[in-house]
């Protein structure tokens, strides 16, 4: 089983790429079989994807014992190309209908071999910010698909706040908390 | 007011949009209508959009550059879409993402947030969820929590609020919902 890390960011030298680099990095040091996918340079569409990848997508998923996303958290949620690979590889068409709570089994069914999930994550205001804003993200992660994994998977949220106004040494402080903390699960 | 459709106009007809469209036709506004899946509109933030995102000049690509402006004029705002299941679809949050940036939608003073939506005195989100309301709920909302709350601190600070919602589309009494929600989007949008 493999540990399947799905990486959004736009910009290829930005401070998520170093992020994504340091969770491959702790994966490798951890002996921990791993697949990553970026979504921005594989050109993946949020709203239409076309059928094979998403195929592709849901494989590597459904085999996957852990997942990791790595992504920049714009207006408190995920953004949109992240959006749109859940809406489109997780869910596709079975989302759940009124009076059938447990109609997202091909979800479940995708997720089923998770033993972790972890969202690492950097956003531009502060903690406090965030919070008054409502962690969009983090509700949906926490509340919208962990409770479609195992019981069993655990979720790791590594959030990196107040980025607009960090310096480089908290930066570092923030890829070896990612280390410790994802090496700890992976 | 500008009015963001991101509804996809072939699902249930257009449904959606001809109840947003009879409840303004008797109201009094000025409306500027953002529609989403007309043109090329792509909601995924691009490489150079990002890396313009500090930069005082930051809808530098063509599919978002006259959204500004328009935003910036506006004294309402009114999102219109299906939920999906992170809140609202990627589509609207791409529309979010693009175009409320430093600049537009707020600024950066020493790192912290400063409000750019000012002149926005009225929000409203009206949504359809397939789900019903305690499934939505359980949830946690995503796109009401983005939209109307997120929002609020770069709109003006005393800006009303308004969430109209249709819950459980297809359960068996989603005809009288329907009614009700109708009647309600009338209400709002008219006082808005």
């Amino acid at each position: 089983m493999s540990t399947l890390v799905v990486f959004c960011h736009p910009v290829p030298d930005s401070f998520g790429a170093a992020v994504a680099a340091q969770v491959v990095e702790t994966l490798d040091a951890a002996g921990a079989e791993h697949r990553l996918v970026d979504l921005y340079a594989d050109g993946f569409s949020p709203v239409d994807a076309g059928a094979s990848t998403i195929k592709t997508h849901r494989e590597a998923l459904a085999g996957a014992s852990g997942l990791v996303l790595v992504y920049p958290t714009w207006w408190s949620g995920l953004p949109a190309m992240l959006a749109g690979w859940f809406e489109q590889v997780v869910v596709g068409d079975s989302l759940p209908r009124p009076g059938r709570p447990d109609t997202s089994a091909a979800a479940r069914d995708l997720l089923a071999n998770l033993r972790y999930m972890a969202a690492v994550t950097t956003h531009g205001s502060s903690k406090f910010v965030n919070a008054v804003q409502g962690e969009a993200g983090l509700h949906f992660l926490r509340h919208g698909v962990h409770p479609l994994c195992p019981a069993t998977c655990k979720m790791q949220w590594l959030a990196f706040y107040d980025s607009d106004r960090s310096s480089m040494a908290d930066r570092r402080l923030f890829l070896a908390r990612v280390d410790r903390r994802l090496g700890s699960v992976a | 007011m500008v009015l963001v459709l991101a509804d996809d106009p072939t699902v249930d007809d257009g449904g959606l949009r001809r109840a947003v469209e009879a409840a303004l036709a008797s109201a009094d506004h000025d409306v500027d209508v953002i529609d989403l899946h007309e043109g090329d509109f792509n909601p995924a933030m691009t490489t150079a959009g990002r890396r313009a995102y500090h930069s005082g000049q930051p809808l530098v690509e063509p599919d978002v550059a006259d959204f500004g402006p328009r935003v910036l004029a506006a004294e309402a705002l009114v999102f219109v879409y299906r939920a999906t299941w992170t809140g609202m679809p990627p589509l609207l949050k791409g529309f979010v993402d693009r175009t409320l940036v430093p600049g537009v939608g707020f600024h950066l003073v020493d790192g912290k947030l400063r409000r750019g939506l000012v002149g926005v005195r009225r929000l409203a989100a009206v949504a359809v969820h397939d789900r019903s309301r305690s499934e939505v709920l359980s949830v946690r909302d995503g796109g009401r929590r983005i939209l109307l709350r997120t929002m609020r601190l770069i709109v003006h600070p005393r800006c009303r609020r308004r969430y109209v919602a249709l819950y459980a589309t297809r359960s068996e009494r989603a005809a009288a919902a329907r009614r009700r929600f109708a009647a309600k989007l009338d209400r709002v949008l008219v006082g808005l």
